[in-house]
């Protein structure tokens, strides 16, 4: 079969940076989709882009589509035929509509009966006409973050459409989408090689484009950003840092990379180099050089499009120095006053509607310091030390630093906290109660910082979730999740913490105490919970901990301690192998099933020992295990709160023979109401002492 | 090139594509977007080609004239393009030309940035042009005004005229920038700039300004409402001076703000809406005309 080389360029305006890398993946998927739906065989299939282009190059098209033999079943044979045997209009207009004569259809035996049939034979039509059809729609059917309209025209895209190339080989595939026709004239680089040129083939298409300036391959455009940023700093005795991201977003912003090194007058560097690095970064999407220690020198590399290297470099150095003029005013503008002296302006900026301003939310804050510092036993200095950075931590966002660099939010509260002559581990904690930022951020190095962080986020997830708001599927616009995930991965190592519904419960109150009206406690601590327990499973599956015992480890617990969770289950993780589990799950789940049971029947068992009367025993394994859970009881108690969990599954392993002896030795579902009932008010206790460690019914037992 | 110099070329440059020049609105606006040749112009079927320098006012944005860059007033050169033309940009790239910045010379970036006007019901799409990294224009592809699709799109090319001219002239402060031979930026603006920072943040009367928004407001939904839309339309524009001249006040607390921006929208909408109604009974007369516009043949 003849194969060729199939192209499709969108052509359109320079495409938002952040838009291009999931954009190509999609019309890799969407191209993949089309071909197969259309029965056109193909090769490897690349995608590649650049701001002004998407491209599909697929090697091996098929230039015909796959032929296929089809059955398609027409009425019942008896529908086909009257009393005398002749064709019905059934049979006739089946027959017509498949265009073949009434003899030739054939009957063949179903599970639904005997059925007419045709069978049909379909060659296939060529691959340009089918194409013609399927490329257009699939360029209408692309989605992005944000779509525009332009002109009179009606169809959305991530920027307007200039033009379009499709061919399949030397062939144009014809189609219009509202007034833009495809064929085979592309455009070079729009300064450098701004005529449009004729495509020779799909397969010498990179080469025109690399000859008219374009360097369509991104990881390409990649290799002479990172090559030529390194040469650079090295020319001078130094490194760049090249973050990944601010790699990414260049390598999108160019269709063919030059990069250029720049300066900048020394004096700037006496500004906080957070600040710096911001204005290269955010605003110019500047490499920052540094030197080999990690300090900051006054160079900075840019990539650029085109131009005269003098002149770039010139408006370059230019405009970063009108940045950093407008840093270095707004940074002499806040120091004139103390960081403390930004915290009544924070009443003057609005956290959310009903949440209060940021100064409600800093008060809050300070509230929920000190309770914590009592929880966790922290002596007087410490304790005042929270409560001052909790005071202090959202000061910056009132200064014309942070609103002018809001990603710099901590980072320069720390800075003018340090400047304010405030204790370094308040400025330390006020720097790091952003972090975990995002996954894979490490989480705050100080207590006084994990302290904040927990109790900032704890603020904003009772805040939000007690007015209603929770993701939904992949929107969440207040970053709650985030927010969950950065809470369980600080207090998965915290044995010493609250518990989350302490915690919550405590924000809850001091949004009480500012008549913020929030949904009732135990509906945000429910809505929590959801969101809280999924954070801890992603977390346990990411440690590898089986799925079962994740279930397992969050269906069970007398609390909710993250730290607890944790423990437990890495510890059922690391006995999941032993011979002793399997039934120890058993035994564990008897008590379970059956008051499970009794319950259906609507039999509740009342836990606590006192609710058990020994005189009702009948049979010593009754006797035995009484005694066995009045000795565990109140030692379990002191195990679990001191989170010794190994102790605590050796003394389940003891206690079974006890529990396996009470289901041999007597009947629980007794028709003796007042035994049964004490029966199970037994079994109760056992049960609470296993749900200690996990919920054991949830186990999967080979 | 001086300042006046600048205006007079994206002047010449825009006659010359064949739209219409029309001189600054003359109420308070914060952009050139919120005259109504642009507002209320971008909505319905007809065609609209037009460009001016808008006086603008931020209030807030005022610095004591201490910051090089930063003014409470300064201009705008607007254009708008109604439909927007499939070739624009290069119509756009070929402004630059005429204020002497050669494409090919210099680096010129197209950056995403999208808009959006909380009081107009506003927003569109578009980018931030870069020459050489400095923010020269800011280039949108009107959705919505008034909360209402726009249909045909335009697209709005906002020109910085201060920030092009220092760039030409390679200063570092406004203030510095040439007006015209021998006369500069400050030498016009500075004390004007000056006193009206300390109106905007000391001097001006809440009480009274709190007032004139209640009187301006109501007047102007009682004037949308009897159908005369443009002076509806500068009323609500009076609003949205004053509101912002209370936040430069700090006078609006901000749970205040939200409602207060809504407020605001609302009355704009009204007039958005009126307007197409009455441009729509009309037979929306422009599109009879036959507008001559694209590139002069060189």
């Amino acid at each position: 079969m003849e194969r060729a080389t199939l192209l499709l360029e969108i052509g359109c305006e320079e495409m938002p940076a952040a838009f291009m890398r999931g954009t190509l993946e999609q019309l890799q998927e969407k191209l993949t989709t089309t071909l197969h739906e259309s029965r056109l065989a193909h090769g490897a299939i690349r995608t590649l882009g650049a701001p002004r282009r998407l491209i599909a190059l697929v090697e091996g098209a098929a230039c015909q589509q796959t032929a296929e033999e089809r059955i398609v079943r027409g009425p019942a044979k008896r529908a086909c035929f009257d009393a005398q045997g002749n064709p019905t209009q059934a049979l006739i207009g089946f027959a017509r509509s498949r265009g073949v004569e009434p003899d030739a259809v054939q009957f063949q035996e179903t599970p639904q009966g005997e059925y007419a049939f045709v069978r049909e034979y379909d060659a296939g039509q060529p691959a340009v006409a089918v194409l013609a059809d399927a490329l257009p729609k699939l360029i209408l059917s692309m989605t992005f973050p944000k779509t525009l309209r332009w002109g009179s025209r009606k169809m959305r895209f991530g920027r307007p459409i200039r033009w379009i190339v499709a061919m399949l080989g030397q062939e144009v595939i014809p189609f219009e989408l509202e007034g833009i026709p495809s064929g085979r004239h592309s455009r070079g680089h729009r300064f450098l090689s701004p005529a449009p040129f004729e495509v020779e083939s799909p397969e010498a298409f990179l080469e025109q484009l690399r000859r008219a300036h374009v360097i369509a391959d991104p990881a390409e455009r990649e290799r002479i950003i990172i090559d030529g940023a390194t040469r650079l700093a090295h020319s001078i005795g130094a490194r760049p840092v090249l973050e990944p991201a601010l790699v990414e977003e260049n390598v999108f912003l160019v269709e063919q990379p030059h990069l250029l090194l720049g300066s900048f007058p020394e004096t700037f560097l006496r500004l906080p180099a957070p600040v710096l690095v911001s204005a290269m970064k955010k605003h110019e999407k500047f490499f920052p050089v540094v030197n080999d220690s990690g300090a900051l020198l006054p160079h900075f590399i840019s990539v650029y499009n085109s131009g005269d290297p003098d002149k770039v470099r010139a408006g370059n150095e230019w405009v970063l120095v009108a940045r950093f003029n407008d840093a270095a005013f707004f940074f002499e503008e806040d120091r004139k006053q103390p960081l403390e002296a930004f915290v009544p302006a924070l009443g003057r900026i609005l956290y959310q509607q009903k949440l209060g301003t940021l100064l409600d939310r800093a008060h809050r804050l300070e509230r929920l310091a000190e309770q914590l510092a009592e929880a966790l036993g922290w002596d007087a200095e410490t304790t005042a030390h929270l409560h001052r950075a909790a005071l202090l931590c959202k000061a910056d966002l009132a200064t014309q630093m942070v609103m002018e660099f809001p990603d710099l939010q901590g980072v320069i509260g720390a800075e003018y906290a340090r400047m304010a002559g405030e204790p370094e581990s308040i400025a330390t904690a006020i720097g790091e109660h952003y972090m975990p930022r995002h996954a894979g951020d490490p989480i705050p190095q100080s207590a006084l910082g994990r302290a904040l962080a927990v109790l900032e986020r704890i603020d904003a997830l009772v805040g939000y979730v007690g007015l209603g708001y929770l993701p939904k599927g992949s929107s969440d616009p207040f970053g709650l999740r985030r927010a969950a995930a950065s809470v369980v991965e600080i207090l998965q190592y915290e044995p010493d913490y609250p518990t989350l519904a302490e915690l919550a419960q405590r924000a809850h109150d001091a949004y009480r105490e500012q008549r913020a009206s929030l949904k009732p406690l135990i509906a945000v601590q429910a809505d929590l919970r959801t969101l809280f327990y999924s954070r801890i499973e992603a977390l346990l599956e990411e440690a590898g901990v089986r799925y079962d015992l994740i279930r397992a480890t969050l269906g069970g617990g007398w609390d909710d301690s993250v730290y607890g969770f944790v423990q437990r289950a890495h510890l059922l993780q690391a006995h999941a192998e032993s011979p002793d589990f399997i039934p120890l799950t058993q035994t564990a789940t008897r008590p379970a099933n059956i008051l499970a049971a009794a319950e259906k029947k609507g039999i509740k068992a009342i836990g606590g020992l006192e609710h058990v009367d020994a005189t009702l025993f009948e049979h010593p394994s009754e006797n035995a295990l009484h005694e066995a859970l009045a000795r565990l009881t109140p030692r379990f108690e002191g195990l679990y709160y001191k989170h010794d969990y190994a102790t605590i599954y050796t003394e389940l392993l003891a206690l079974a023979p006890a529990v396996n002896a009470l289901f041999d030795g007597v009947m629980v579902m007794t028709d003796d109401a007042a035994r049964r009932q004490n029966r199970l008010n037994l079994l109760a206790c056992a049960n609470r002492l296993y749900l200690a460690l996990a919920d054991f019914t949830q186990i999967v037992v080979e | 090139m001086t300042f006046q110099e600048l205006l007079f070329r994206l002047e010449q440059f825009w006659s010359d594509y064949g739209c219409l020049i029309l001189q600054p609105y003359d109420v308070e606006v914060g952009a050139g977007t919120m005259a109504p040749a642009t507002t209320l112009r971008a909505l319905g079927p007809e065609p609209w080609y037009v460009a001016y320098v808008q006086p603008s006012r931020r209030p807030a944005d005022g610095r004591y004239a201490r910051n090089p860059m930063r003014l409470q007033h300064y201009y705008q050169y607007q254009v708008i393009l109604k439909p927007s033309p499939d070739d624009v940009v290069d119509v756009y790239l070929e402004s630059l030309r005429a204020i002497g910045i050669d494409p090919s010379e210099n680096d010129i970036r197209f950056v995403e940035d999208d808009w959006e006007a909380p009081t107009l019901g506003a927003s569109g799409v578009g980018w931030e042009v870069w020459l050489n990294g400095a923010e020269i224009t800011q280039f949108t592809y009107f959705q919505q005004v008034g909360g209402i699709e726009c249909d045909p799109v335009c697209a709005e090319i906002t020109y910085g005229p201060e920030r092009l001219a220092l760039l030409l002239q390679g200063k570092n402060s406004v203030w510095e920038m040439e007006w015209s031979r021998g006369v500069s930026y400050a030498d016009v603006d500075y004390q004007s700039e000056l006193e009206h920072n300390y109106y905007n943040f000391e001097h001006a009367d809440t009480e009274m300004l709190f007032k004139l928004f209640e009187m301006y407001e109501a007047e102007s939904a009682r004037i949308a409402e009897l159908g005369y839309v443009h002076p509806a339309f500068d009323l609500a524009l009076k609003c949205s001076h004053i509101f912002n001249l209370l936040d430069a006040r700090g006078s609006i607390s901000v749970t205040e703000r939200a409602s207060y921006i809504q407020r605001i929208r609302a009355l704009s909408r009204a007039c958005c809406l009126k307007h197409l109604e009455k441009r729509e009974a009309e037979g929306f007369p422009l599109l009879q005309k036959e507008w001559r516009v694209g590139l002069p043949r060189k």
